[in-house]
């Protein structure tokens, strides 16, 4: 602990002094006006109970605390005994502590406790008495699936918390709680188990958390990059978010991480591999031969959403004896009648795409309908209709765009690398997709922050586990 | 490492565009389906089939009732030359990536292939398998004739021609073969286009629109043509394209006359192997080659035939065609059976003292074929 | 360190990226196949005795800098090569300059990204190469005649041996080979191993397909471009797009291991060489222009004594500071 810090909690402890104590933690929080403070007298003795107006219930807090507390307190008190009953002898709620600062019992008040004072006793007990309105436990927004749990993480920690402990009843489970944020304090818990994680990814991840220079944590993607090393060069990121307790649950059981975050429904889960984002939930419940199946159709899918639409540019272009010859009778006809090359028309109805797409995500709900008749008539077949676009190149868009929505957690990469690859496709045929393929290669596969290569298990090949990017390996680790 | 890399190598790929002179986009381009290659006066008339996208905008389809080829000439020195003067008619760049067939009308002889399709050979685009023929007459009266309605007149040529080669009616021939034939001389496959009367136009089709012409187009195929370097080229008959294409392995099946009892019938007989056995002796190489063939069973042969004659008959007729080929061979001093393959892989001494003489390897060679038919 | 798979895969894309320019020296296919077999052979020999060297103390920095030269020569005659071949089997398509800088720039990139990106990579670029030169093959397996096969050159002796020489010449990865084993590799004889058996498959398995499918024009420019031009599928009409694509792709990656080598070079050289990978694709980029715009004679990649000598001090230098190549 520096000295400033030791400094300023010798200026914070509690006195003892009821008003000059509440004061003072009034001149703290700044006059804030949600700062509630009810006083009274119990057996003689002073008392005020402090609370954040909206974090702690005052119905727990009546019922729960303090009904208790004056039915327990005797006729005649002392400042020590009053204390004394609050802090030990009445058992009033599991979630008790005993604050000597005004700074702790600052941090208690805005998790949700109320802090209850005794004039005479240099010191508080706060409880546990949270009250917050938080969302409830629904369905995960971003990740569907079939037969698996219907269950998503909600902004609470806590509960989050909770839906990992209630699937993993191991003691080896371990939830370290951390604080990030230089203003705002934010809880963070960094979860793993005991004796499967590594220790040095452990510690590795805590240093992180600990050293991330952010002032306030109001979304889990802005720890992402201090997980990652801060090396934002890498197109692809080690550290996936999930939504589903089920699947932070299954990477545990497989010795990564998790980091849960106070205030978003999304867990970070480190290390993560490529290949991870090509599998679901819905795989452990289904037969190996189908979900062996599913898997390469997602892995054509990534395929066709990144590659394929530069590679159609880059045949067409420069190299259309490879294609058969009924198909490109069937381009050069529908390519003669329109105003633009091949290579701008992909160009505009990619990025067409991208507008609906990022539309569709910040549009109100109540006009979701009319986007759908803006994008599919009016874009989609007016400007076929009237030539301006080609009906096989808006084949190929409708497919890739279905193809990107296969692999939601690929969306940022496959958006960009698409537009690269077209790019490339376009300028230089297979030359400059070949070089763009290298260099997202081993751009890729130089990733592998955490000690296990993002390639992995395919290169380097582990061939047990690589059998899992085909099919779900029962009863062994990933 | 600074991202600027990935955007400077991005600006980098865009000029990799500029100074190529294919700018003009390959779908832009004029589709050649067919090339026709006719001798005139002491060049060439070069004749280029074209694909021609019909319809507009972009529900564009392949409308099958009308015609979507149209085809244009030119004369020149050279075969390279008369493209180029093609490409000025057409105002377009031609893209024969996607030539089916080229056709060489009479007095064109592909007995310096390396000189006469130069232009395919050097273009990036082309395919080596392209398949070659002959016509009989003018190259380009076979091009511009109006097969059928609506499909791709390449096309068709291509499968007459595949067709044929299948049923032993000729032998088949690309360009890589052209290219390499060695000892043995381009066969191509000879067409020639007939006529056949087509029905009486009913009353109501007579009054509705212009008149048609009476007689509709068809393309045959009348054996193959070979060409000898520096000899005059010869033709082949069914029966020795039938023999050579099934010693070498190139046709599937072939009908064969077979009486049962006193009518006359056919059967099919279909290729099986080809073994070929090479030994040297006091300088003499005796190649032999057994051809081995099955006769698939079936209710007609079970009801019309005697199995053990039948296959003798069909034996006695391959023989037959196979000797009748080997004769027209050796009179014309011709490998036609690409013996000279088998004596320089075998025998490369041998094949280094003839000295790239034909005649020279047809007399130190003795050829005997033996050929096997089963009923099975 | 890596494995030996991932040495043998960086060195397989040299191999690869190298394939397509192939030419016999005389008229003889089959001579060129035995020159390239043999020269593996003797190759495994040497990279074996060469890892097997016992290390002495050395000067680094001057060993230092005889690398970086050579790694710079060999990235620039890699270039040159690449180009030079692309615009004999694709004429007037792609202009020179930005080719060569394009190339250039993607190999440097490659390279920032660390020798262990560059091998896992290698593997992964191995992989897809292999899969599209069987499925090539499947598309020429109709033309396939072995009586093409033959060995009927009157002075096919003599061309045995100048494909021997030509093929030990052009092998200019020998001192990369040599660096990776001893630094970087867990297991350098079977790392080598691997790759001289691998090359020496695919080389062979290469030429002879190209004899007995294109027979006599496989002696005419570059017989693998013709092989790809021929092959057909249902799928893919022509394979000669796809030659280019993954022949670029190996040949990128390689380049990143020369300029991995020579940024380690430089750093020995100079405390500080943050600028050694740019530098030195810049470098080579220029003087693959000048032997590009000056039409110079193809040359032997490397002359063989040369690369053996270098080959041998690199291996016998001490690790660490003051040892020169990767």
């Amino acid at each position: 602990m520096d000295k400033k810090k030791r400094d300023r909690d010798a200026g914070a402890a509690i006195t003892g002094r009821l008003s000059e104590d509440l004061g003072r933690l009034s001149v703290l929080l700044g006059g804030t006006a949600d700062l509630n403070a009810s006083r009274g007298f119990l057996g003689g003795v002073g008392w005020a109970a402090a609370t954040i107006e909206g974090m702690a219930s005052t119905q727990l807090l009546s019922e729960a605390v303090l009904r208790p507390i004056c039915a327990m307190a005797s006729g005649k008190e002392t400042s020590a005994g009053l204390f004394s009953l609050i802090s030990e002898r009445a058992v009033l709620t599991t979630d008790r502590k005993t604050v000597r600062d005004l700074n702790e019992a600052a941090e208690l008040m805005f998790a949700g406790f109320a802090v209850i004072f005794v004039d005479g006793a240099a010191g508080a007990v706060a409880f546990g008495v949270q009250g917050y309105d938080k969302k409830a436990v629904t369905e995960p927004s971003s990740e569907h699936n079939v037969m698996g749990s219907q269950e998503g993480f909600c902004e609470a920690l806590r509960t989050n918390i909770s839906l990992v402990r209630r699937r993993m009843k191991t003691p080896q489970l371990r939830f370290e709680s951390l604080k990030v944020g230089k203003s705002a304090g934010t809880d963070v818990a960094l979860a793993y188990l005991f004796g499967r994680a590594d220790k040095r990814l452990v510690s590795g991840l805590r240093k992180r958390i600990e050293e991330a220079d952010v002032d306030t944590l109001l979304a889990s993607g802005a720890l992402r990059p201090y997980l990652e090393g801060g090396r934002d060069v890498r197109l692809f990121s080690e550290v996936s978010a999930t939504e589903r307790p089920d699947v932070v649950c299954a990477r545990l059981l497989e010795g990564k991480a998790a980091v849960l975050i106070d205030g978003t429904p999304f867990a970070l889960i480190c290390p993560s591999m490529f290949f991870e984002n090509f599998a679901t939930v819905d795989d452990a419940c289904s037969k190996p031969y189908f979900t062996a199946l599913m898997r390469i159709v997602r892995l054509i899918a990534f395929f066709f959403a990144v590659v394929f639409p530069g590679m159609y540019v880059a045949v067409a272009n420069y190299h259309p004896e490879v294609l058969t010859l009924k198909l490109l009778l069937n381009l050069t006809a529908s390519e003669r009648s329109t105003p633009y090359s091949l290579f701008v028309e992909m160009l505009i109805i990619t990025l067409l795409l991208e507008l609906m797409k990022e539309a569709s995500v910040r549009m109100p709900k109540a006009v979701g309908s009319a986007i759908s008749i803006a994008g599919g008539l009016v874009i989609g077949d007016a400007a076929v209709k009237s030539g301006i676009i080609s009906s096989p190149l808006l084949i190929i868009v409708g497919l890739t765009a279905t193809a990107s929505f296969v692999i939601p957690s690929l969306a940022q990469q496959t958006s960009v690398l698409r537009l690269v690859y077209i790019i490339a496709g376009g300028a230089a045929g297979f030359f400059g997709i070949a070089v763009v393929s290298a260099m997202i290669m081993t751009n890729a596969a130089s990733s592998g922050e955490f000690g296990l290569p993002y390639t992995s298990p395919l290169i380097p090949f582990r061939r047990k586990a690589a059998a899992d990017i085909l099919y779900e390996h029962k009863g062994g680790e990933g | 490492m600074s991202r600027i890399w990935f955007f400077l190598i991005t600006l980098t790929l865009l000029f990799a565009a500029f100074g190529s002179r294919d700018t003009i986009a390959s779908l832009d381009r004029a589709m050649i389906h067919a090339v026709g290659i006719d001798r005139e006066n002491e060049g060439y008339r070069v004749t280029l089939q074209v694909f021609r996208p019909d319809g507009t905008g972009s529900e564009t389809q392949l409308d099958p009732a009308k015609a979507n080829v149209y085809t244009v000439d030119a004369a020149a020195p050279s075969v390279e030359q008369a493209i180029v003067l093609c490409e000025d008619k057409l105002g377009e760049y031609v893209f024969i990536g996607h030539c089916q067939v080229m056709l060489l009308g009479e007095g064109v002889s592909p007995e310096e292939p390396e000189r006469l399709f130069a232009y395919f050979l050097r273009s990036k685009e082309s395919y080596l398998g392209v398949r070659l023929a002959a016509a009989e007459g003018k190259a380009s009266e076979l091009l511009s004739a109006e097969l059928s309605e609506g499909t791709v007149a390449a096309q068709n040529i291509l499968n007459v021609i595949k067709r044929s080669a299948e049923n032993g009616a000729t032998v088949e021939c690309d360009l890589l073969s052209a290219v390499n034939c060695g000892s043995c001389p381009p066969i191509l496959p000879l067409l020639k286009k007939t006529g056949a009367p087509k029905e009486e136009q009913s009353s109501d089709e007579k009054s509705s629109g212009p008149e048609k012409s009476s007689v509709s187009q068809l393309i045959s195929v009348e054996g193959a043509v070979a060409f000898p370097k520096g000899k005059e080229p010869f033709r082949l008959g069914r029966g020795e394209c039938a023999a050579i294409s099934l010693v070498k392995g190139k046709a599937e099946r072939l009908m064969l006359p077979a009486e049962d009892g006193e009518k006359p019938s056919a059967v099919s007989v279909e290729f099986s192997s080809c073994r070929t056995d090479a030994r040297e002796s006091g300088g003499v190489i005796t190649v032999s080659k057994r051809l081995e063939t099955v006769i698939r069973r079936d209710h007609t042969v079970d009801v019309l035939f005697r199995g053990e004659e039948l296959e003798q008959r069909c034996q006695e007729e391959l023989i037959a065609l196979i000797s009748s080929a080997e004769r027209l061979s050796r009179e014309k001093g011709c490998d036609l059976f690409g013996i000279g393959t088998t004596v320089r892989s075998r025998f490369p001494e041998v094949w280094r003292s003839c000295g790239g003489d034909t005649e020279e390897l047809l007399r130190r060679c003795v050829l005997s074929f033996e050929a096997v038919c089963r009923v099975k | 360190m890596q494995s030996e798979y991932q040495t043998a895969g960086l060195m397989l894309c040299f191999t690869l990226s190298r394939l397509p320019v192939f030419k016999a020296e005389g008229d003889s296919m089959s001579a060129a196949i035995f020159g390239e077999l043999a020269a593996c052979a003797i190759l495994f020999g040497l990279s074996v005795l060469l890892c097997k060297l016992p290390r002495r103390e050395r000067g680094g920095r001057i060993a230092a800098a005889v690398c970086a030269v050579y790694y710079t020569a060999a990235l620039s005659l890699l270039l040159c090569e690449t180009v030079r071949s692309t615009q004999y089997s694709f004429p007037g398509f792609y202009s020179t300059a930005p080719m060569v800088i394009s190339l250039a720039a993607a190999a440097a990139y490659c390279a920032s990204m660390g020798p262990e990106g560059c091998s896992r990579a290698a593997c992964a670029a191995v992989v897809m190469t292999l899969i599209a030169f069987v499925l090539m093959i499947a598309g020429v397996a109709g033309g396939f005649d072995g009586e093409r096969i033959e060995f009927a050159d009157a002075d096919r002796f003599e061309q045995f041996g100048r494909e021997l020489w030509k093929s030990l010449s052009r092998s200019c990865e020998l001192p990369l080979l040599v660096t990776l084993m001893r630094r970087r590799s867990k297991s350098p004889v079977k790392a080598s191993a691997m790759y001289f058996f691998a090359r020496a498959a695919l080389s062979g398995t290469a030429f002879l397909i190209c004899m007995a499918v294109l027979g006599d024009h496989s002696r005419t420019g570059q017989p693998l471009f013709s092989l790809a031009a021929y092959a057909k599928t249902a799928l893919i009409e022509r394979f000669d797009a796809l030659v280019i694509l993954f022949r670029t792709l190996c040949m990128l990656i390689s380049a990143a291991a020369l300029l991995t080598g020579l940024r380690i070079c430089l750093s020995e050289i100079r405390e500080k060489a943050e600028r050694a990978m740019p530098l030195g694709a810049a470098v080579s980029a220029l003087s693959a222009l000048i032997l590009l715009g000056a039409d110079l004679s193809p040359l032997p990649l490397w002359s063989t004594g040369a690369g053996i000598a270098l080959a041998a001090g690199i291996s016998a230098a001490r690790k660490g500071r003051g040892s020169s190549g990767i």
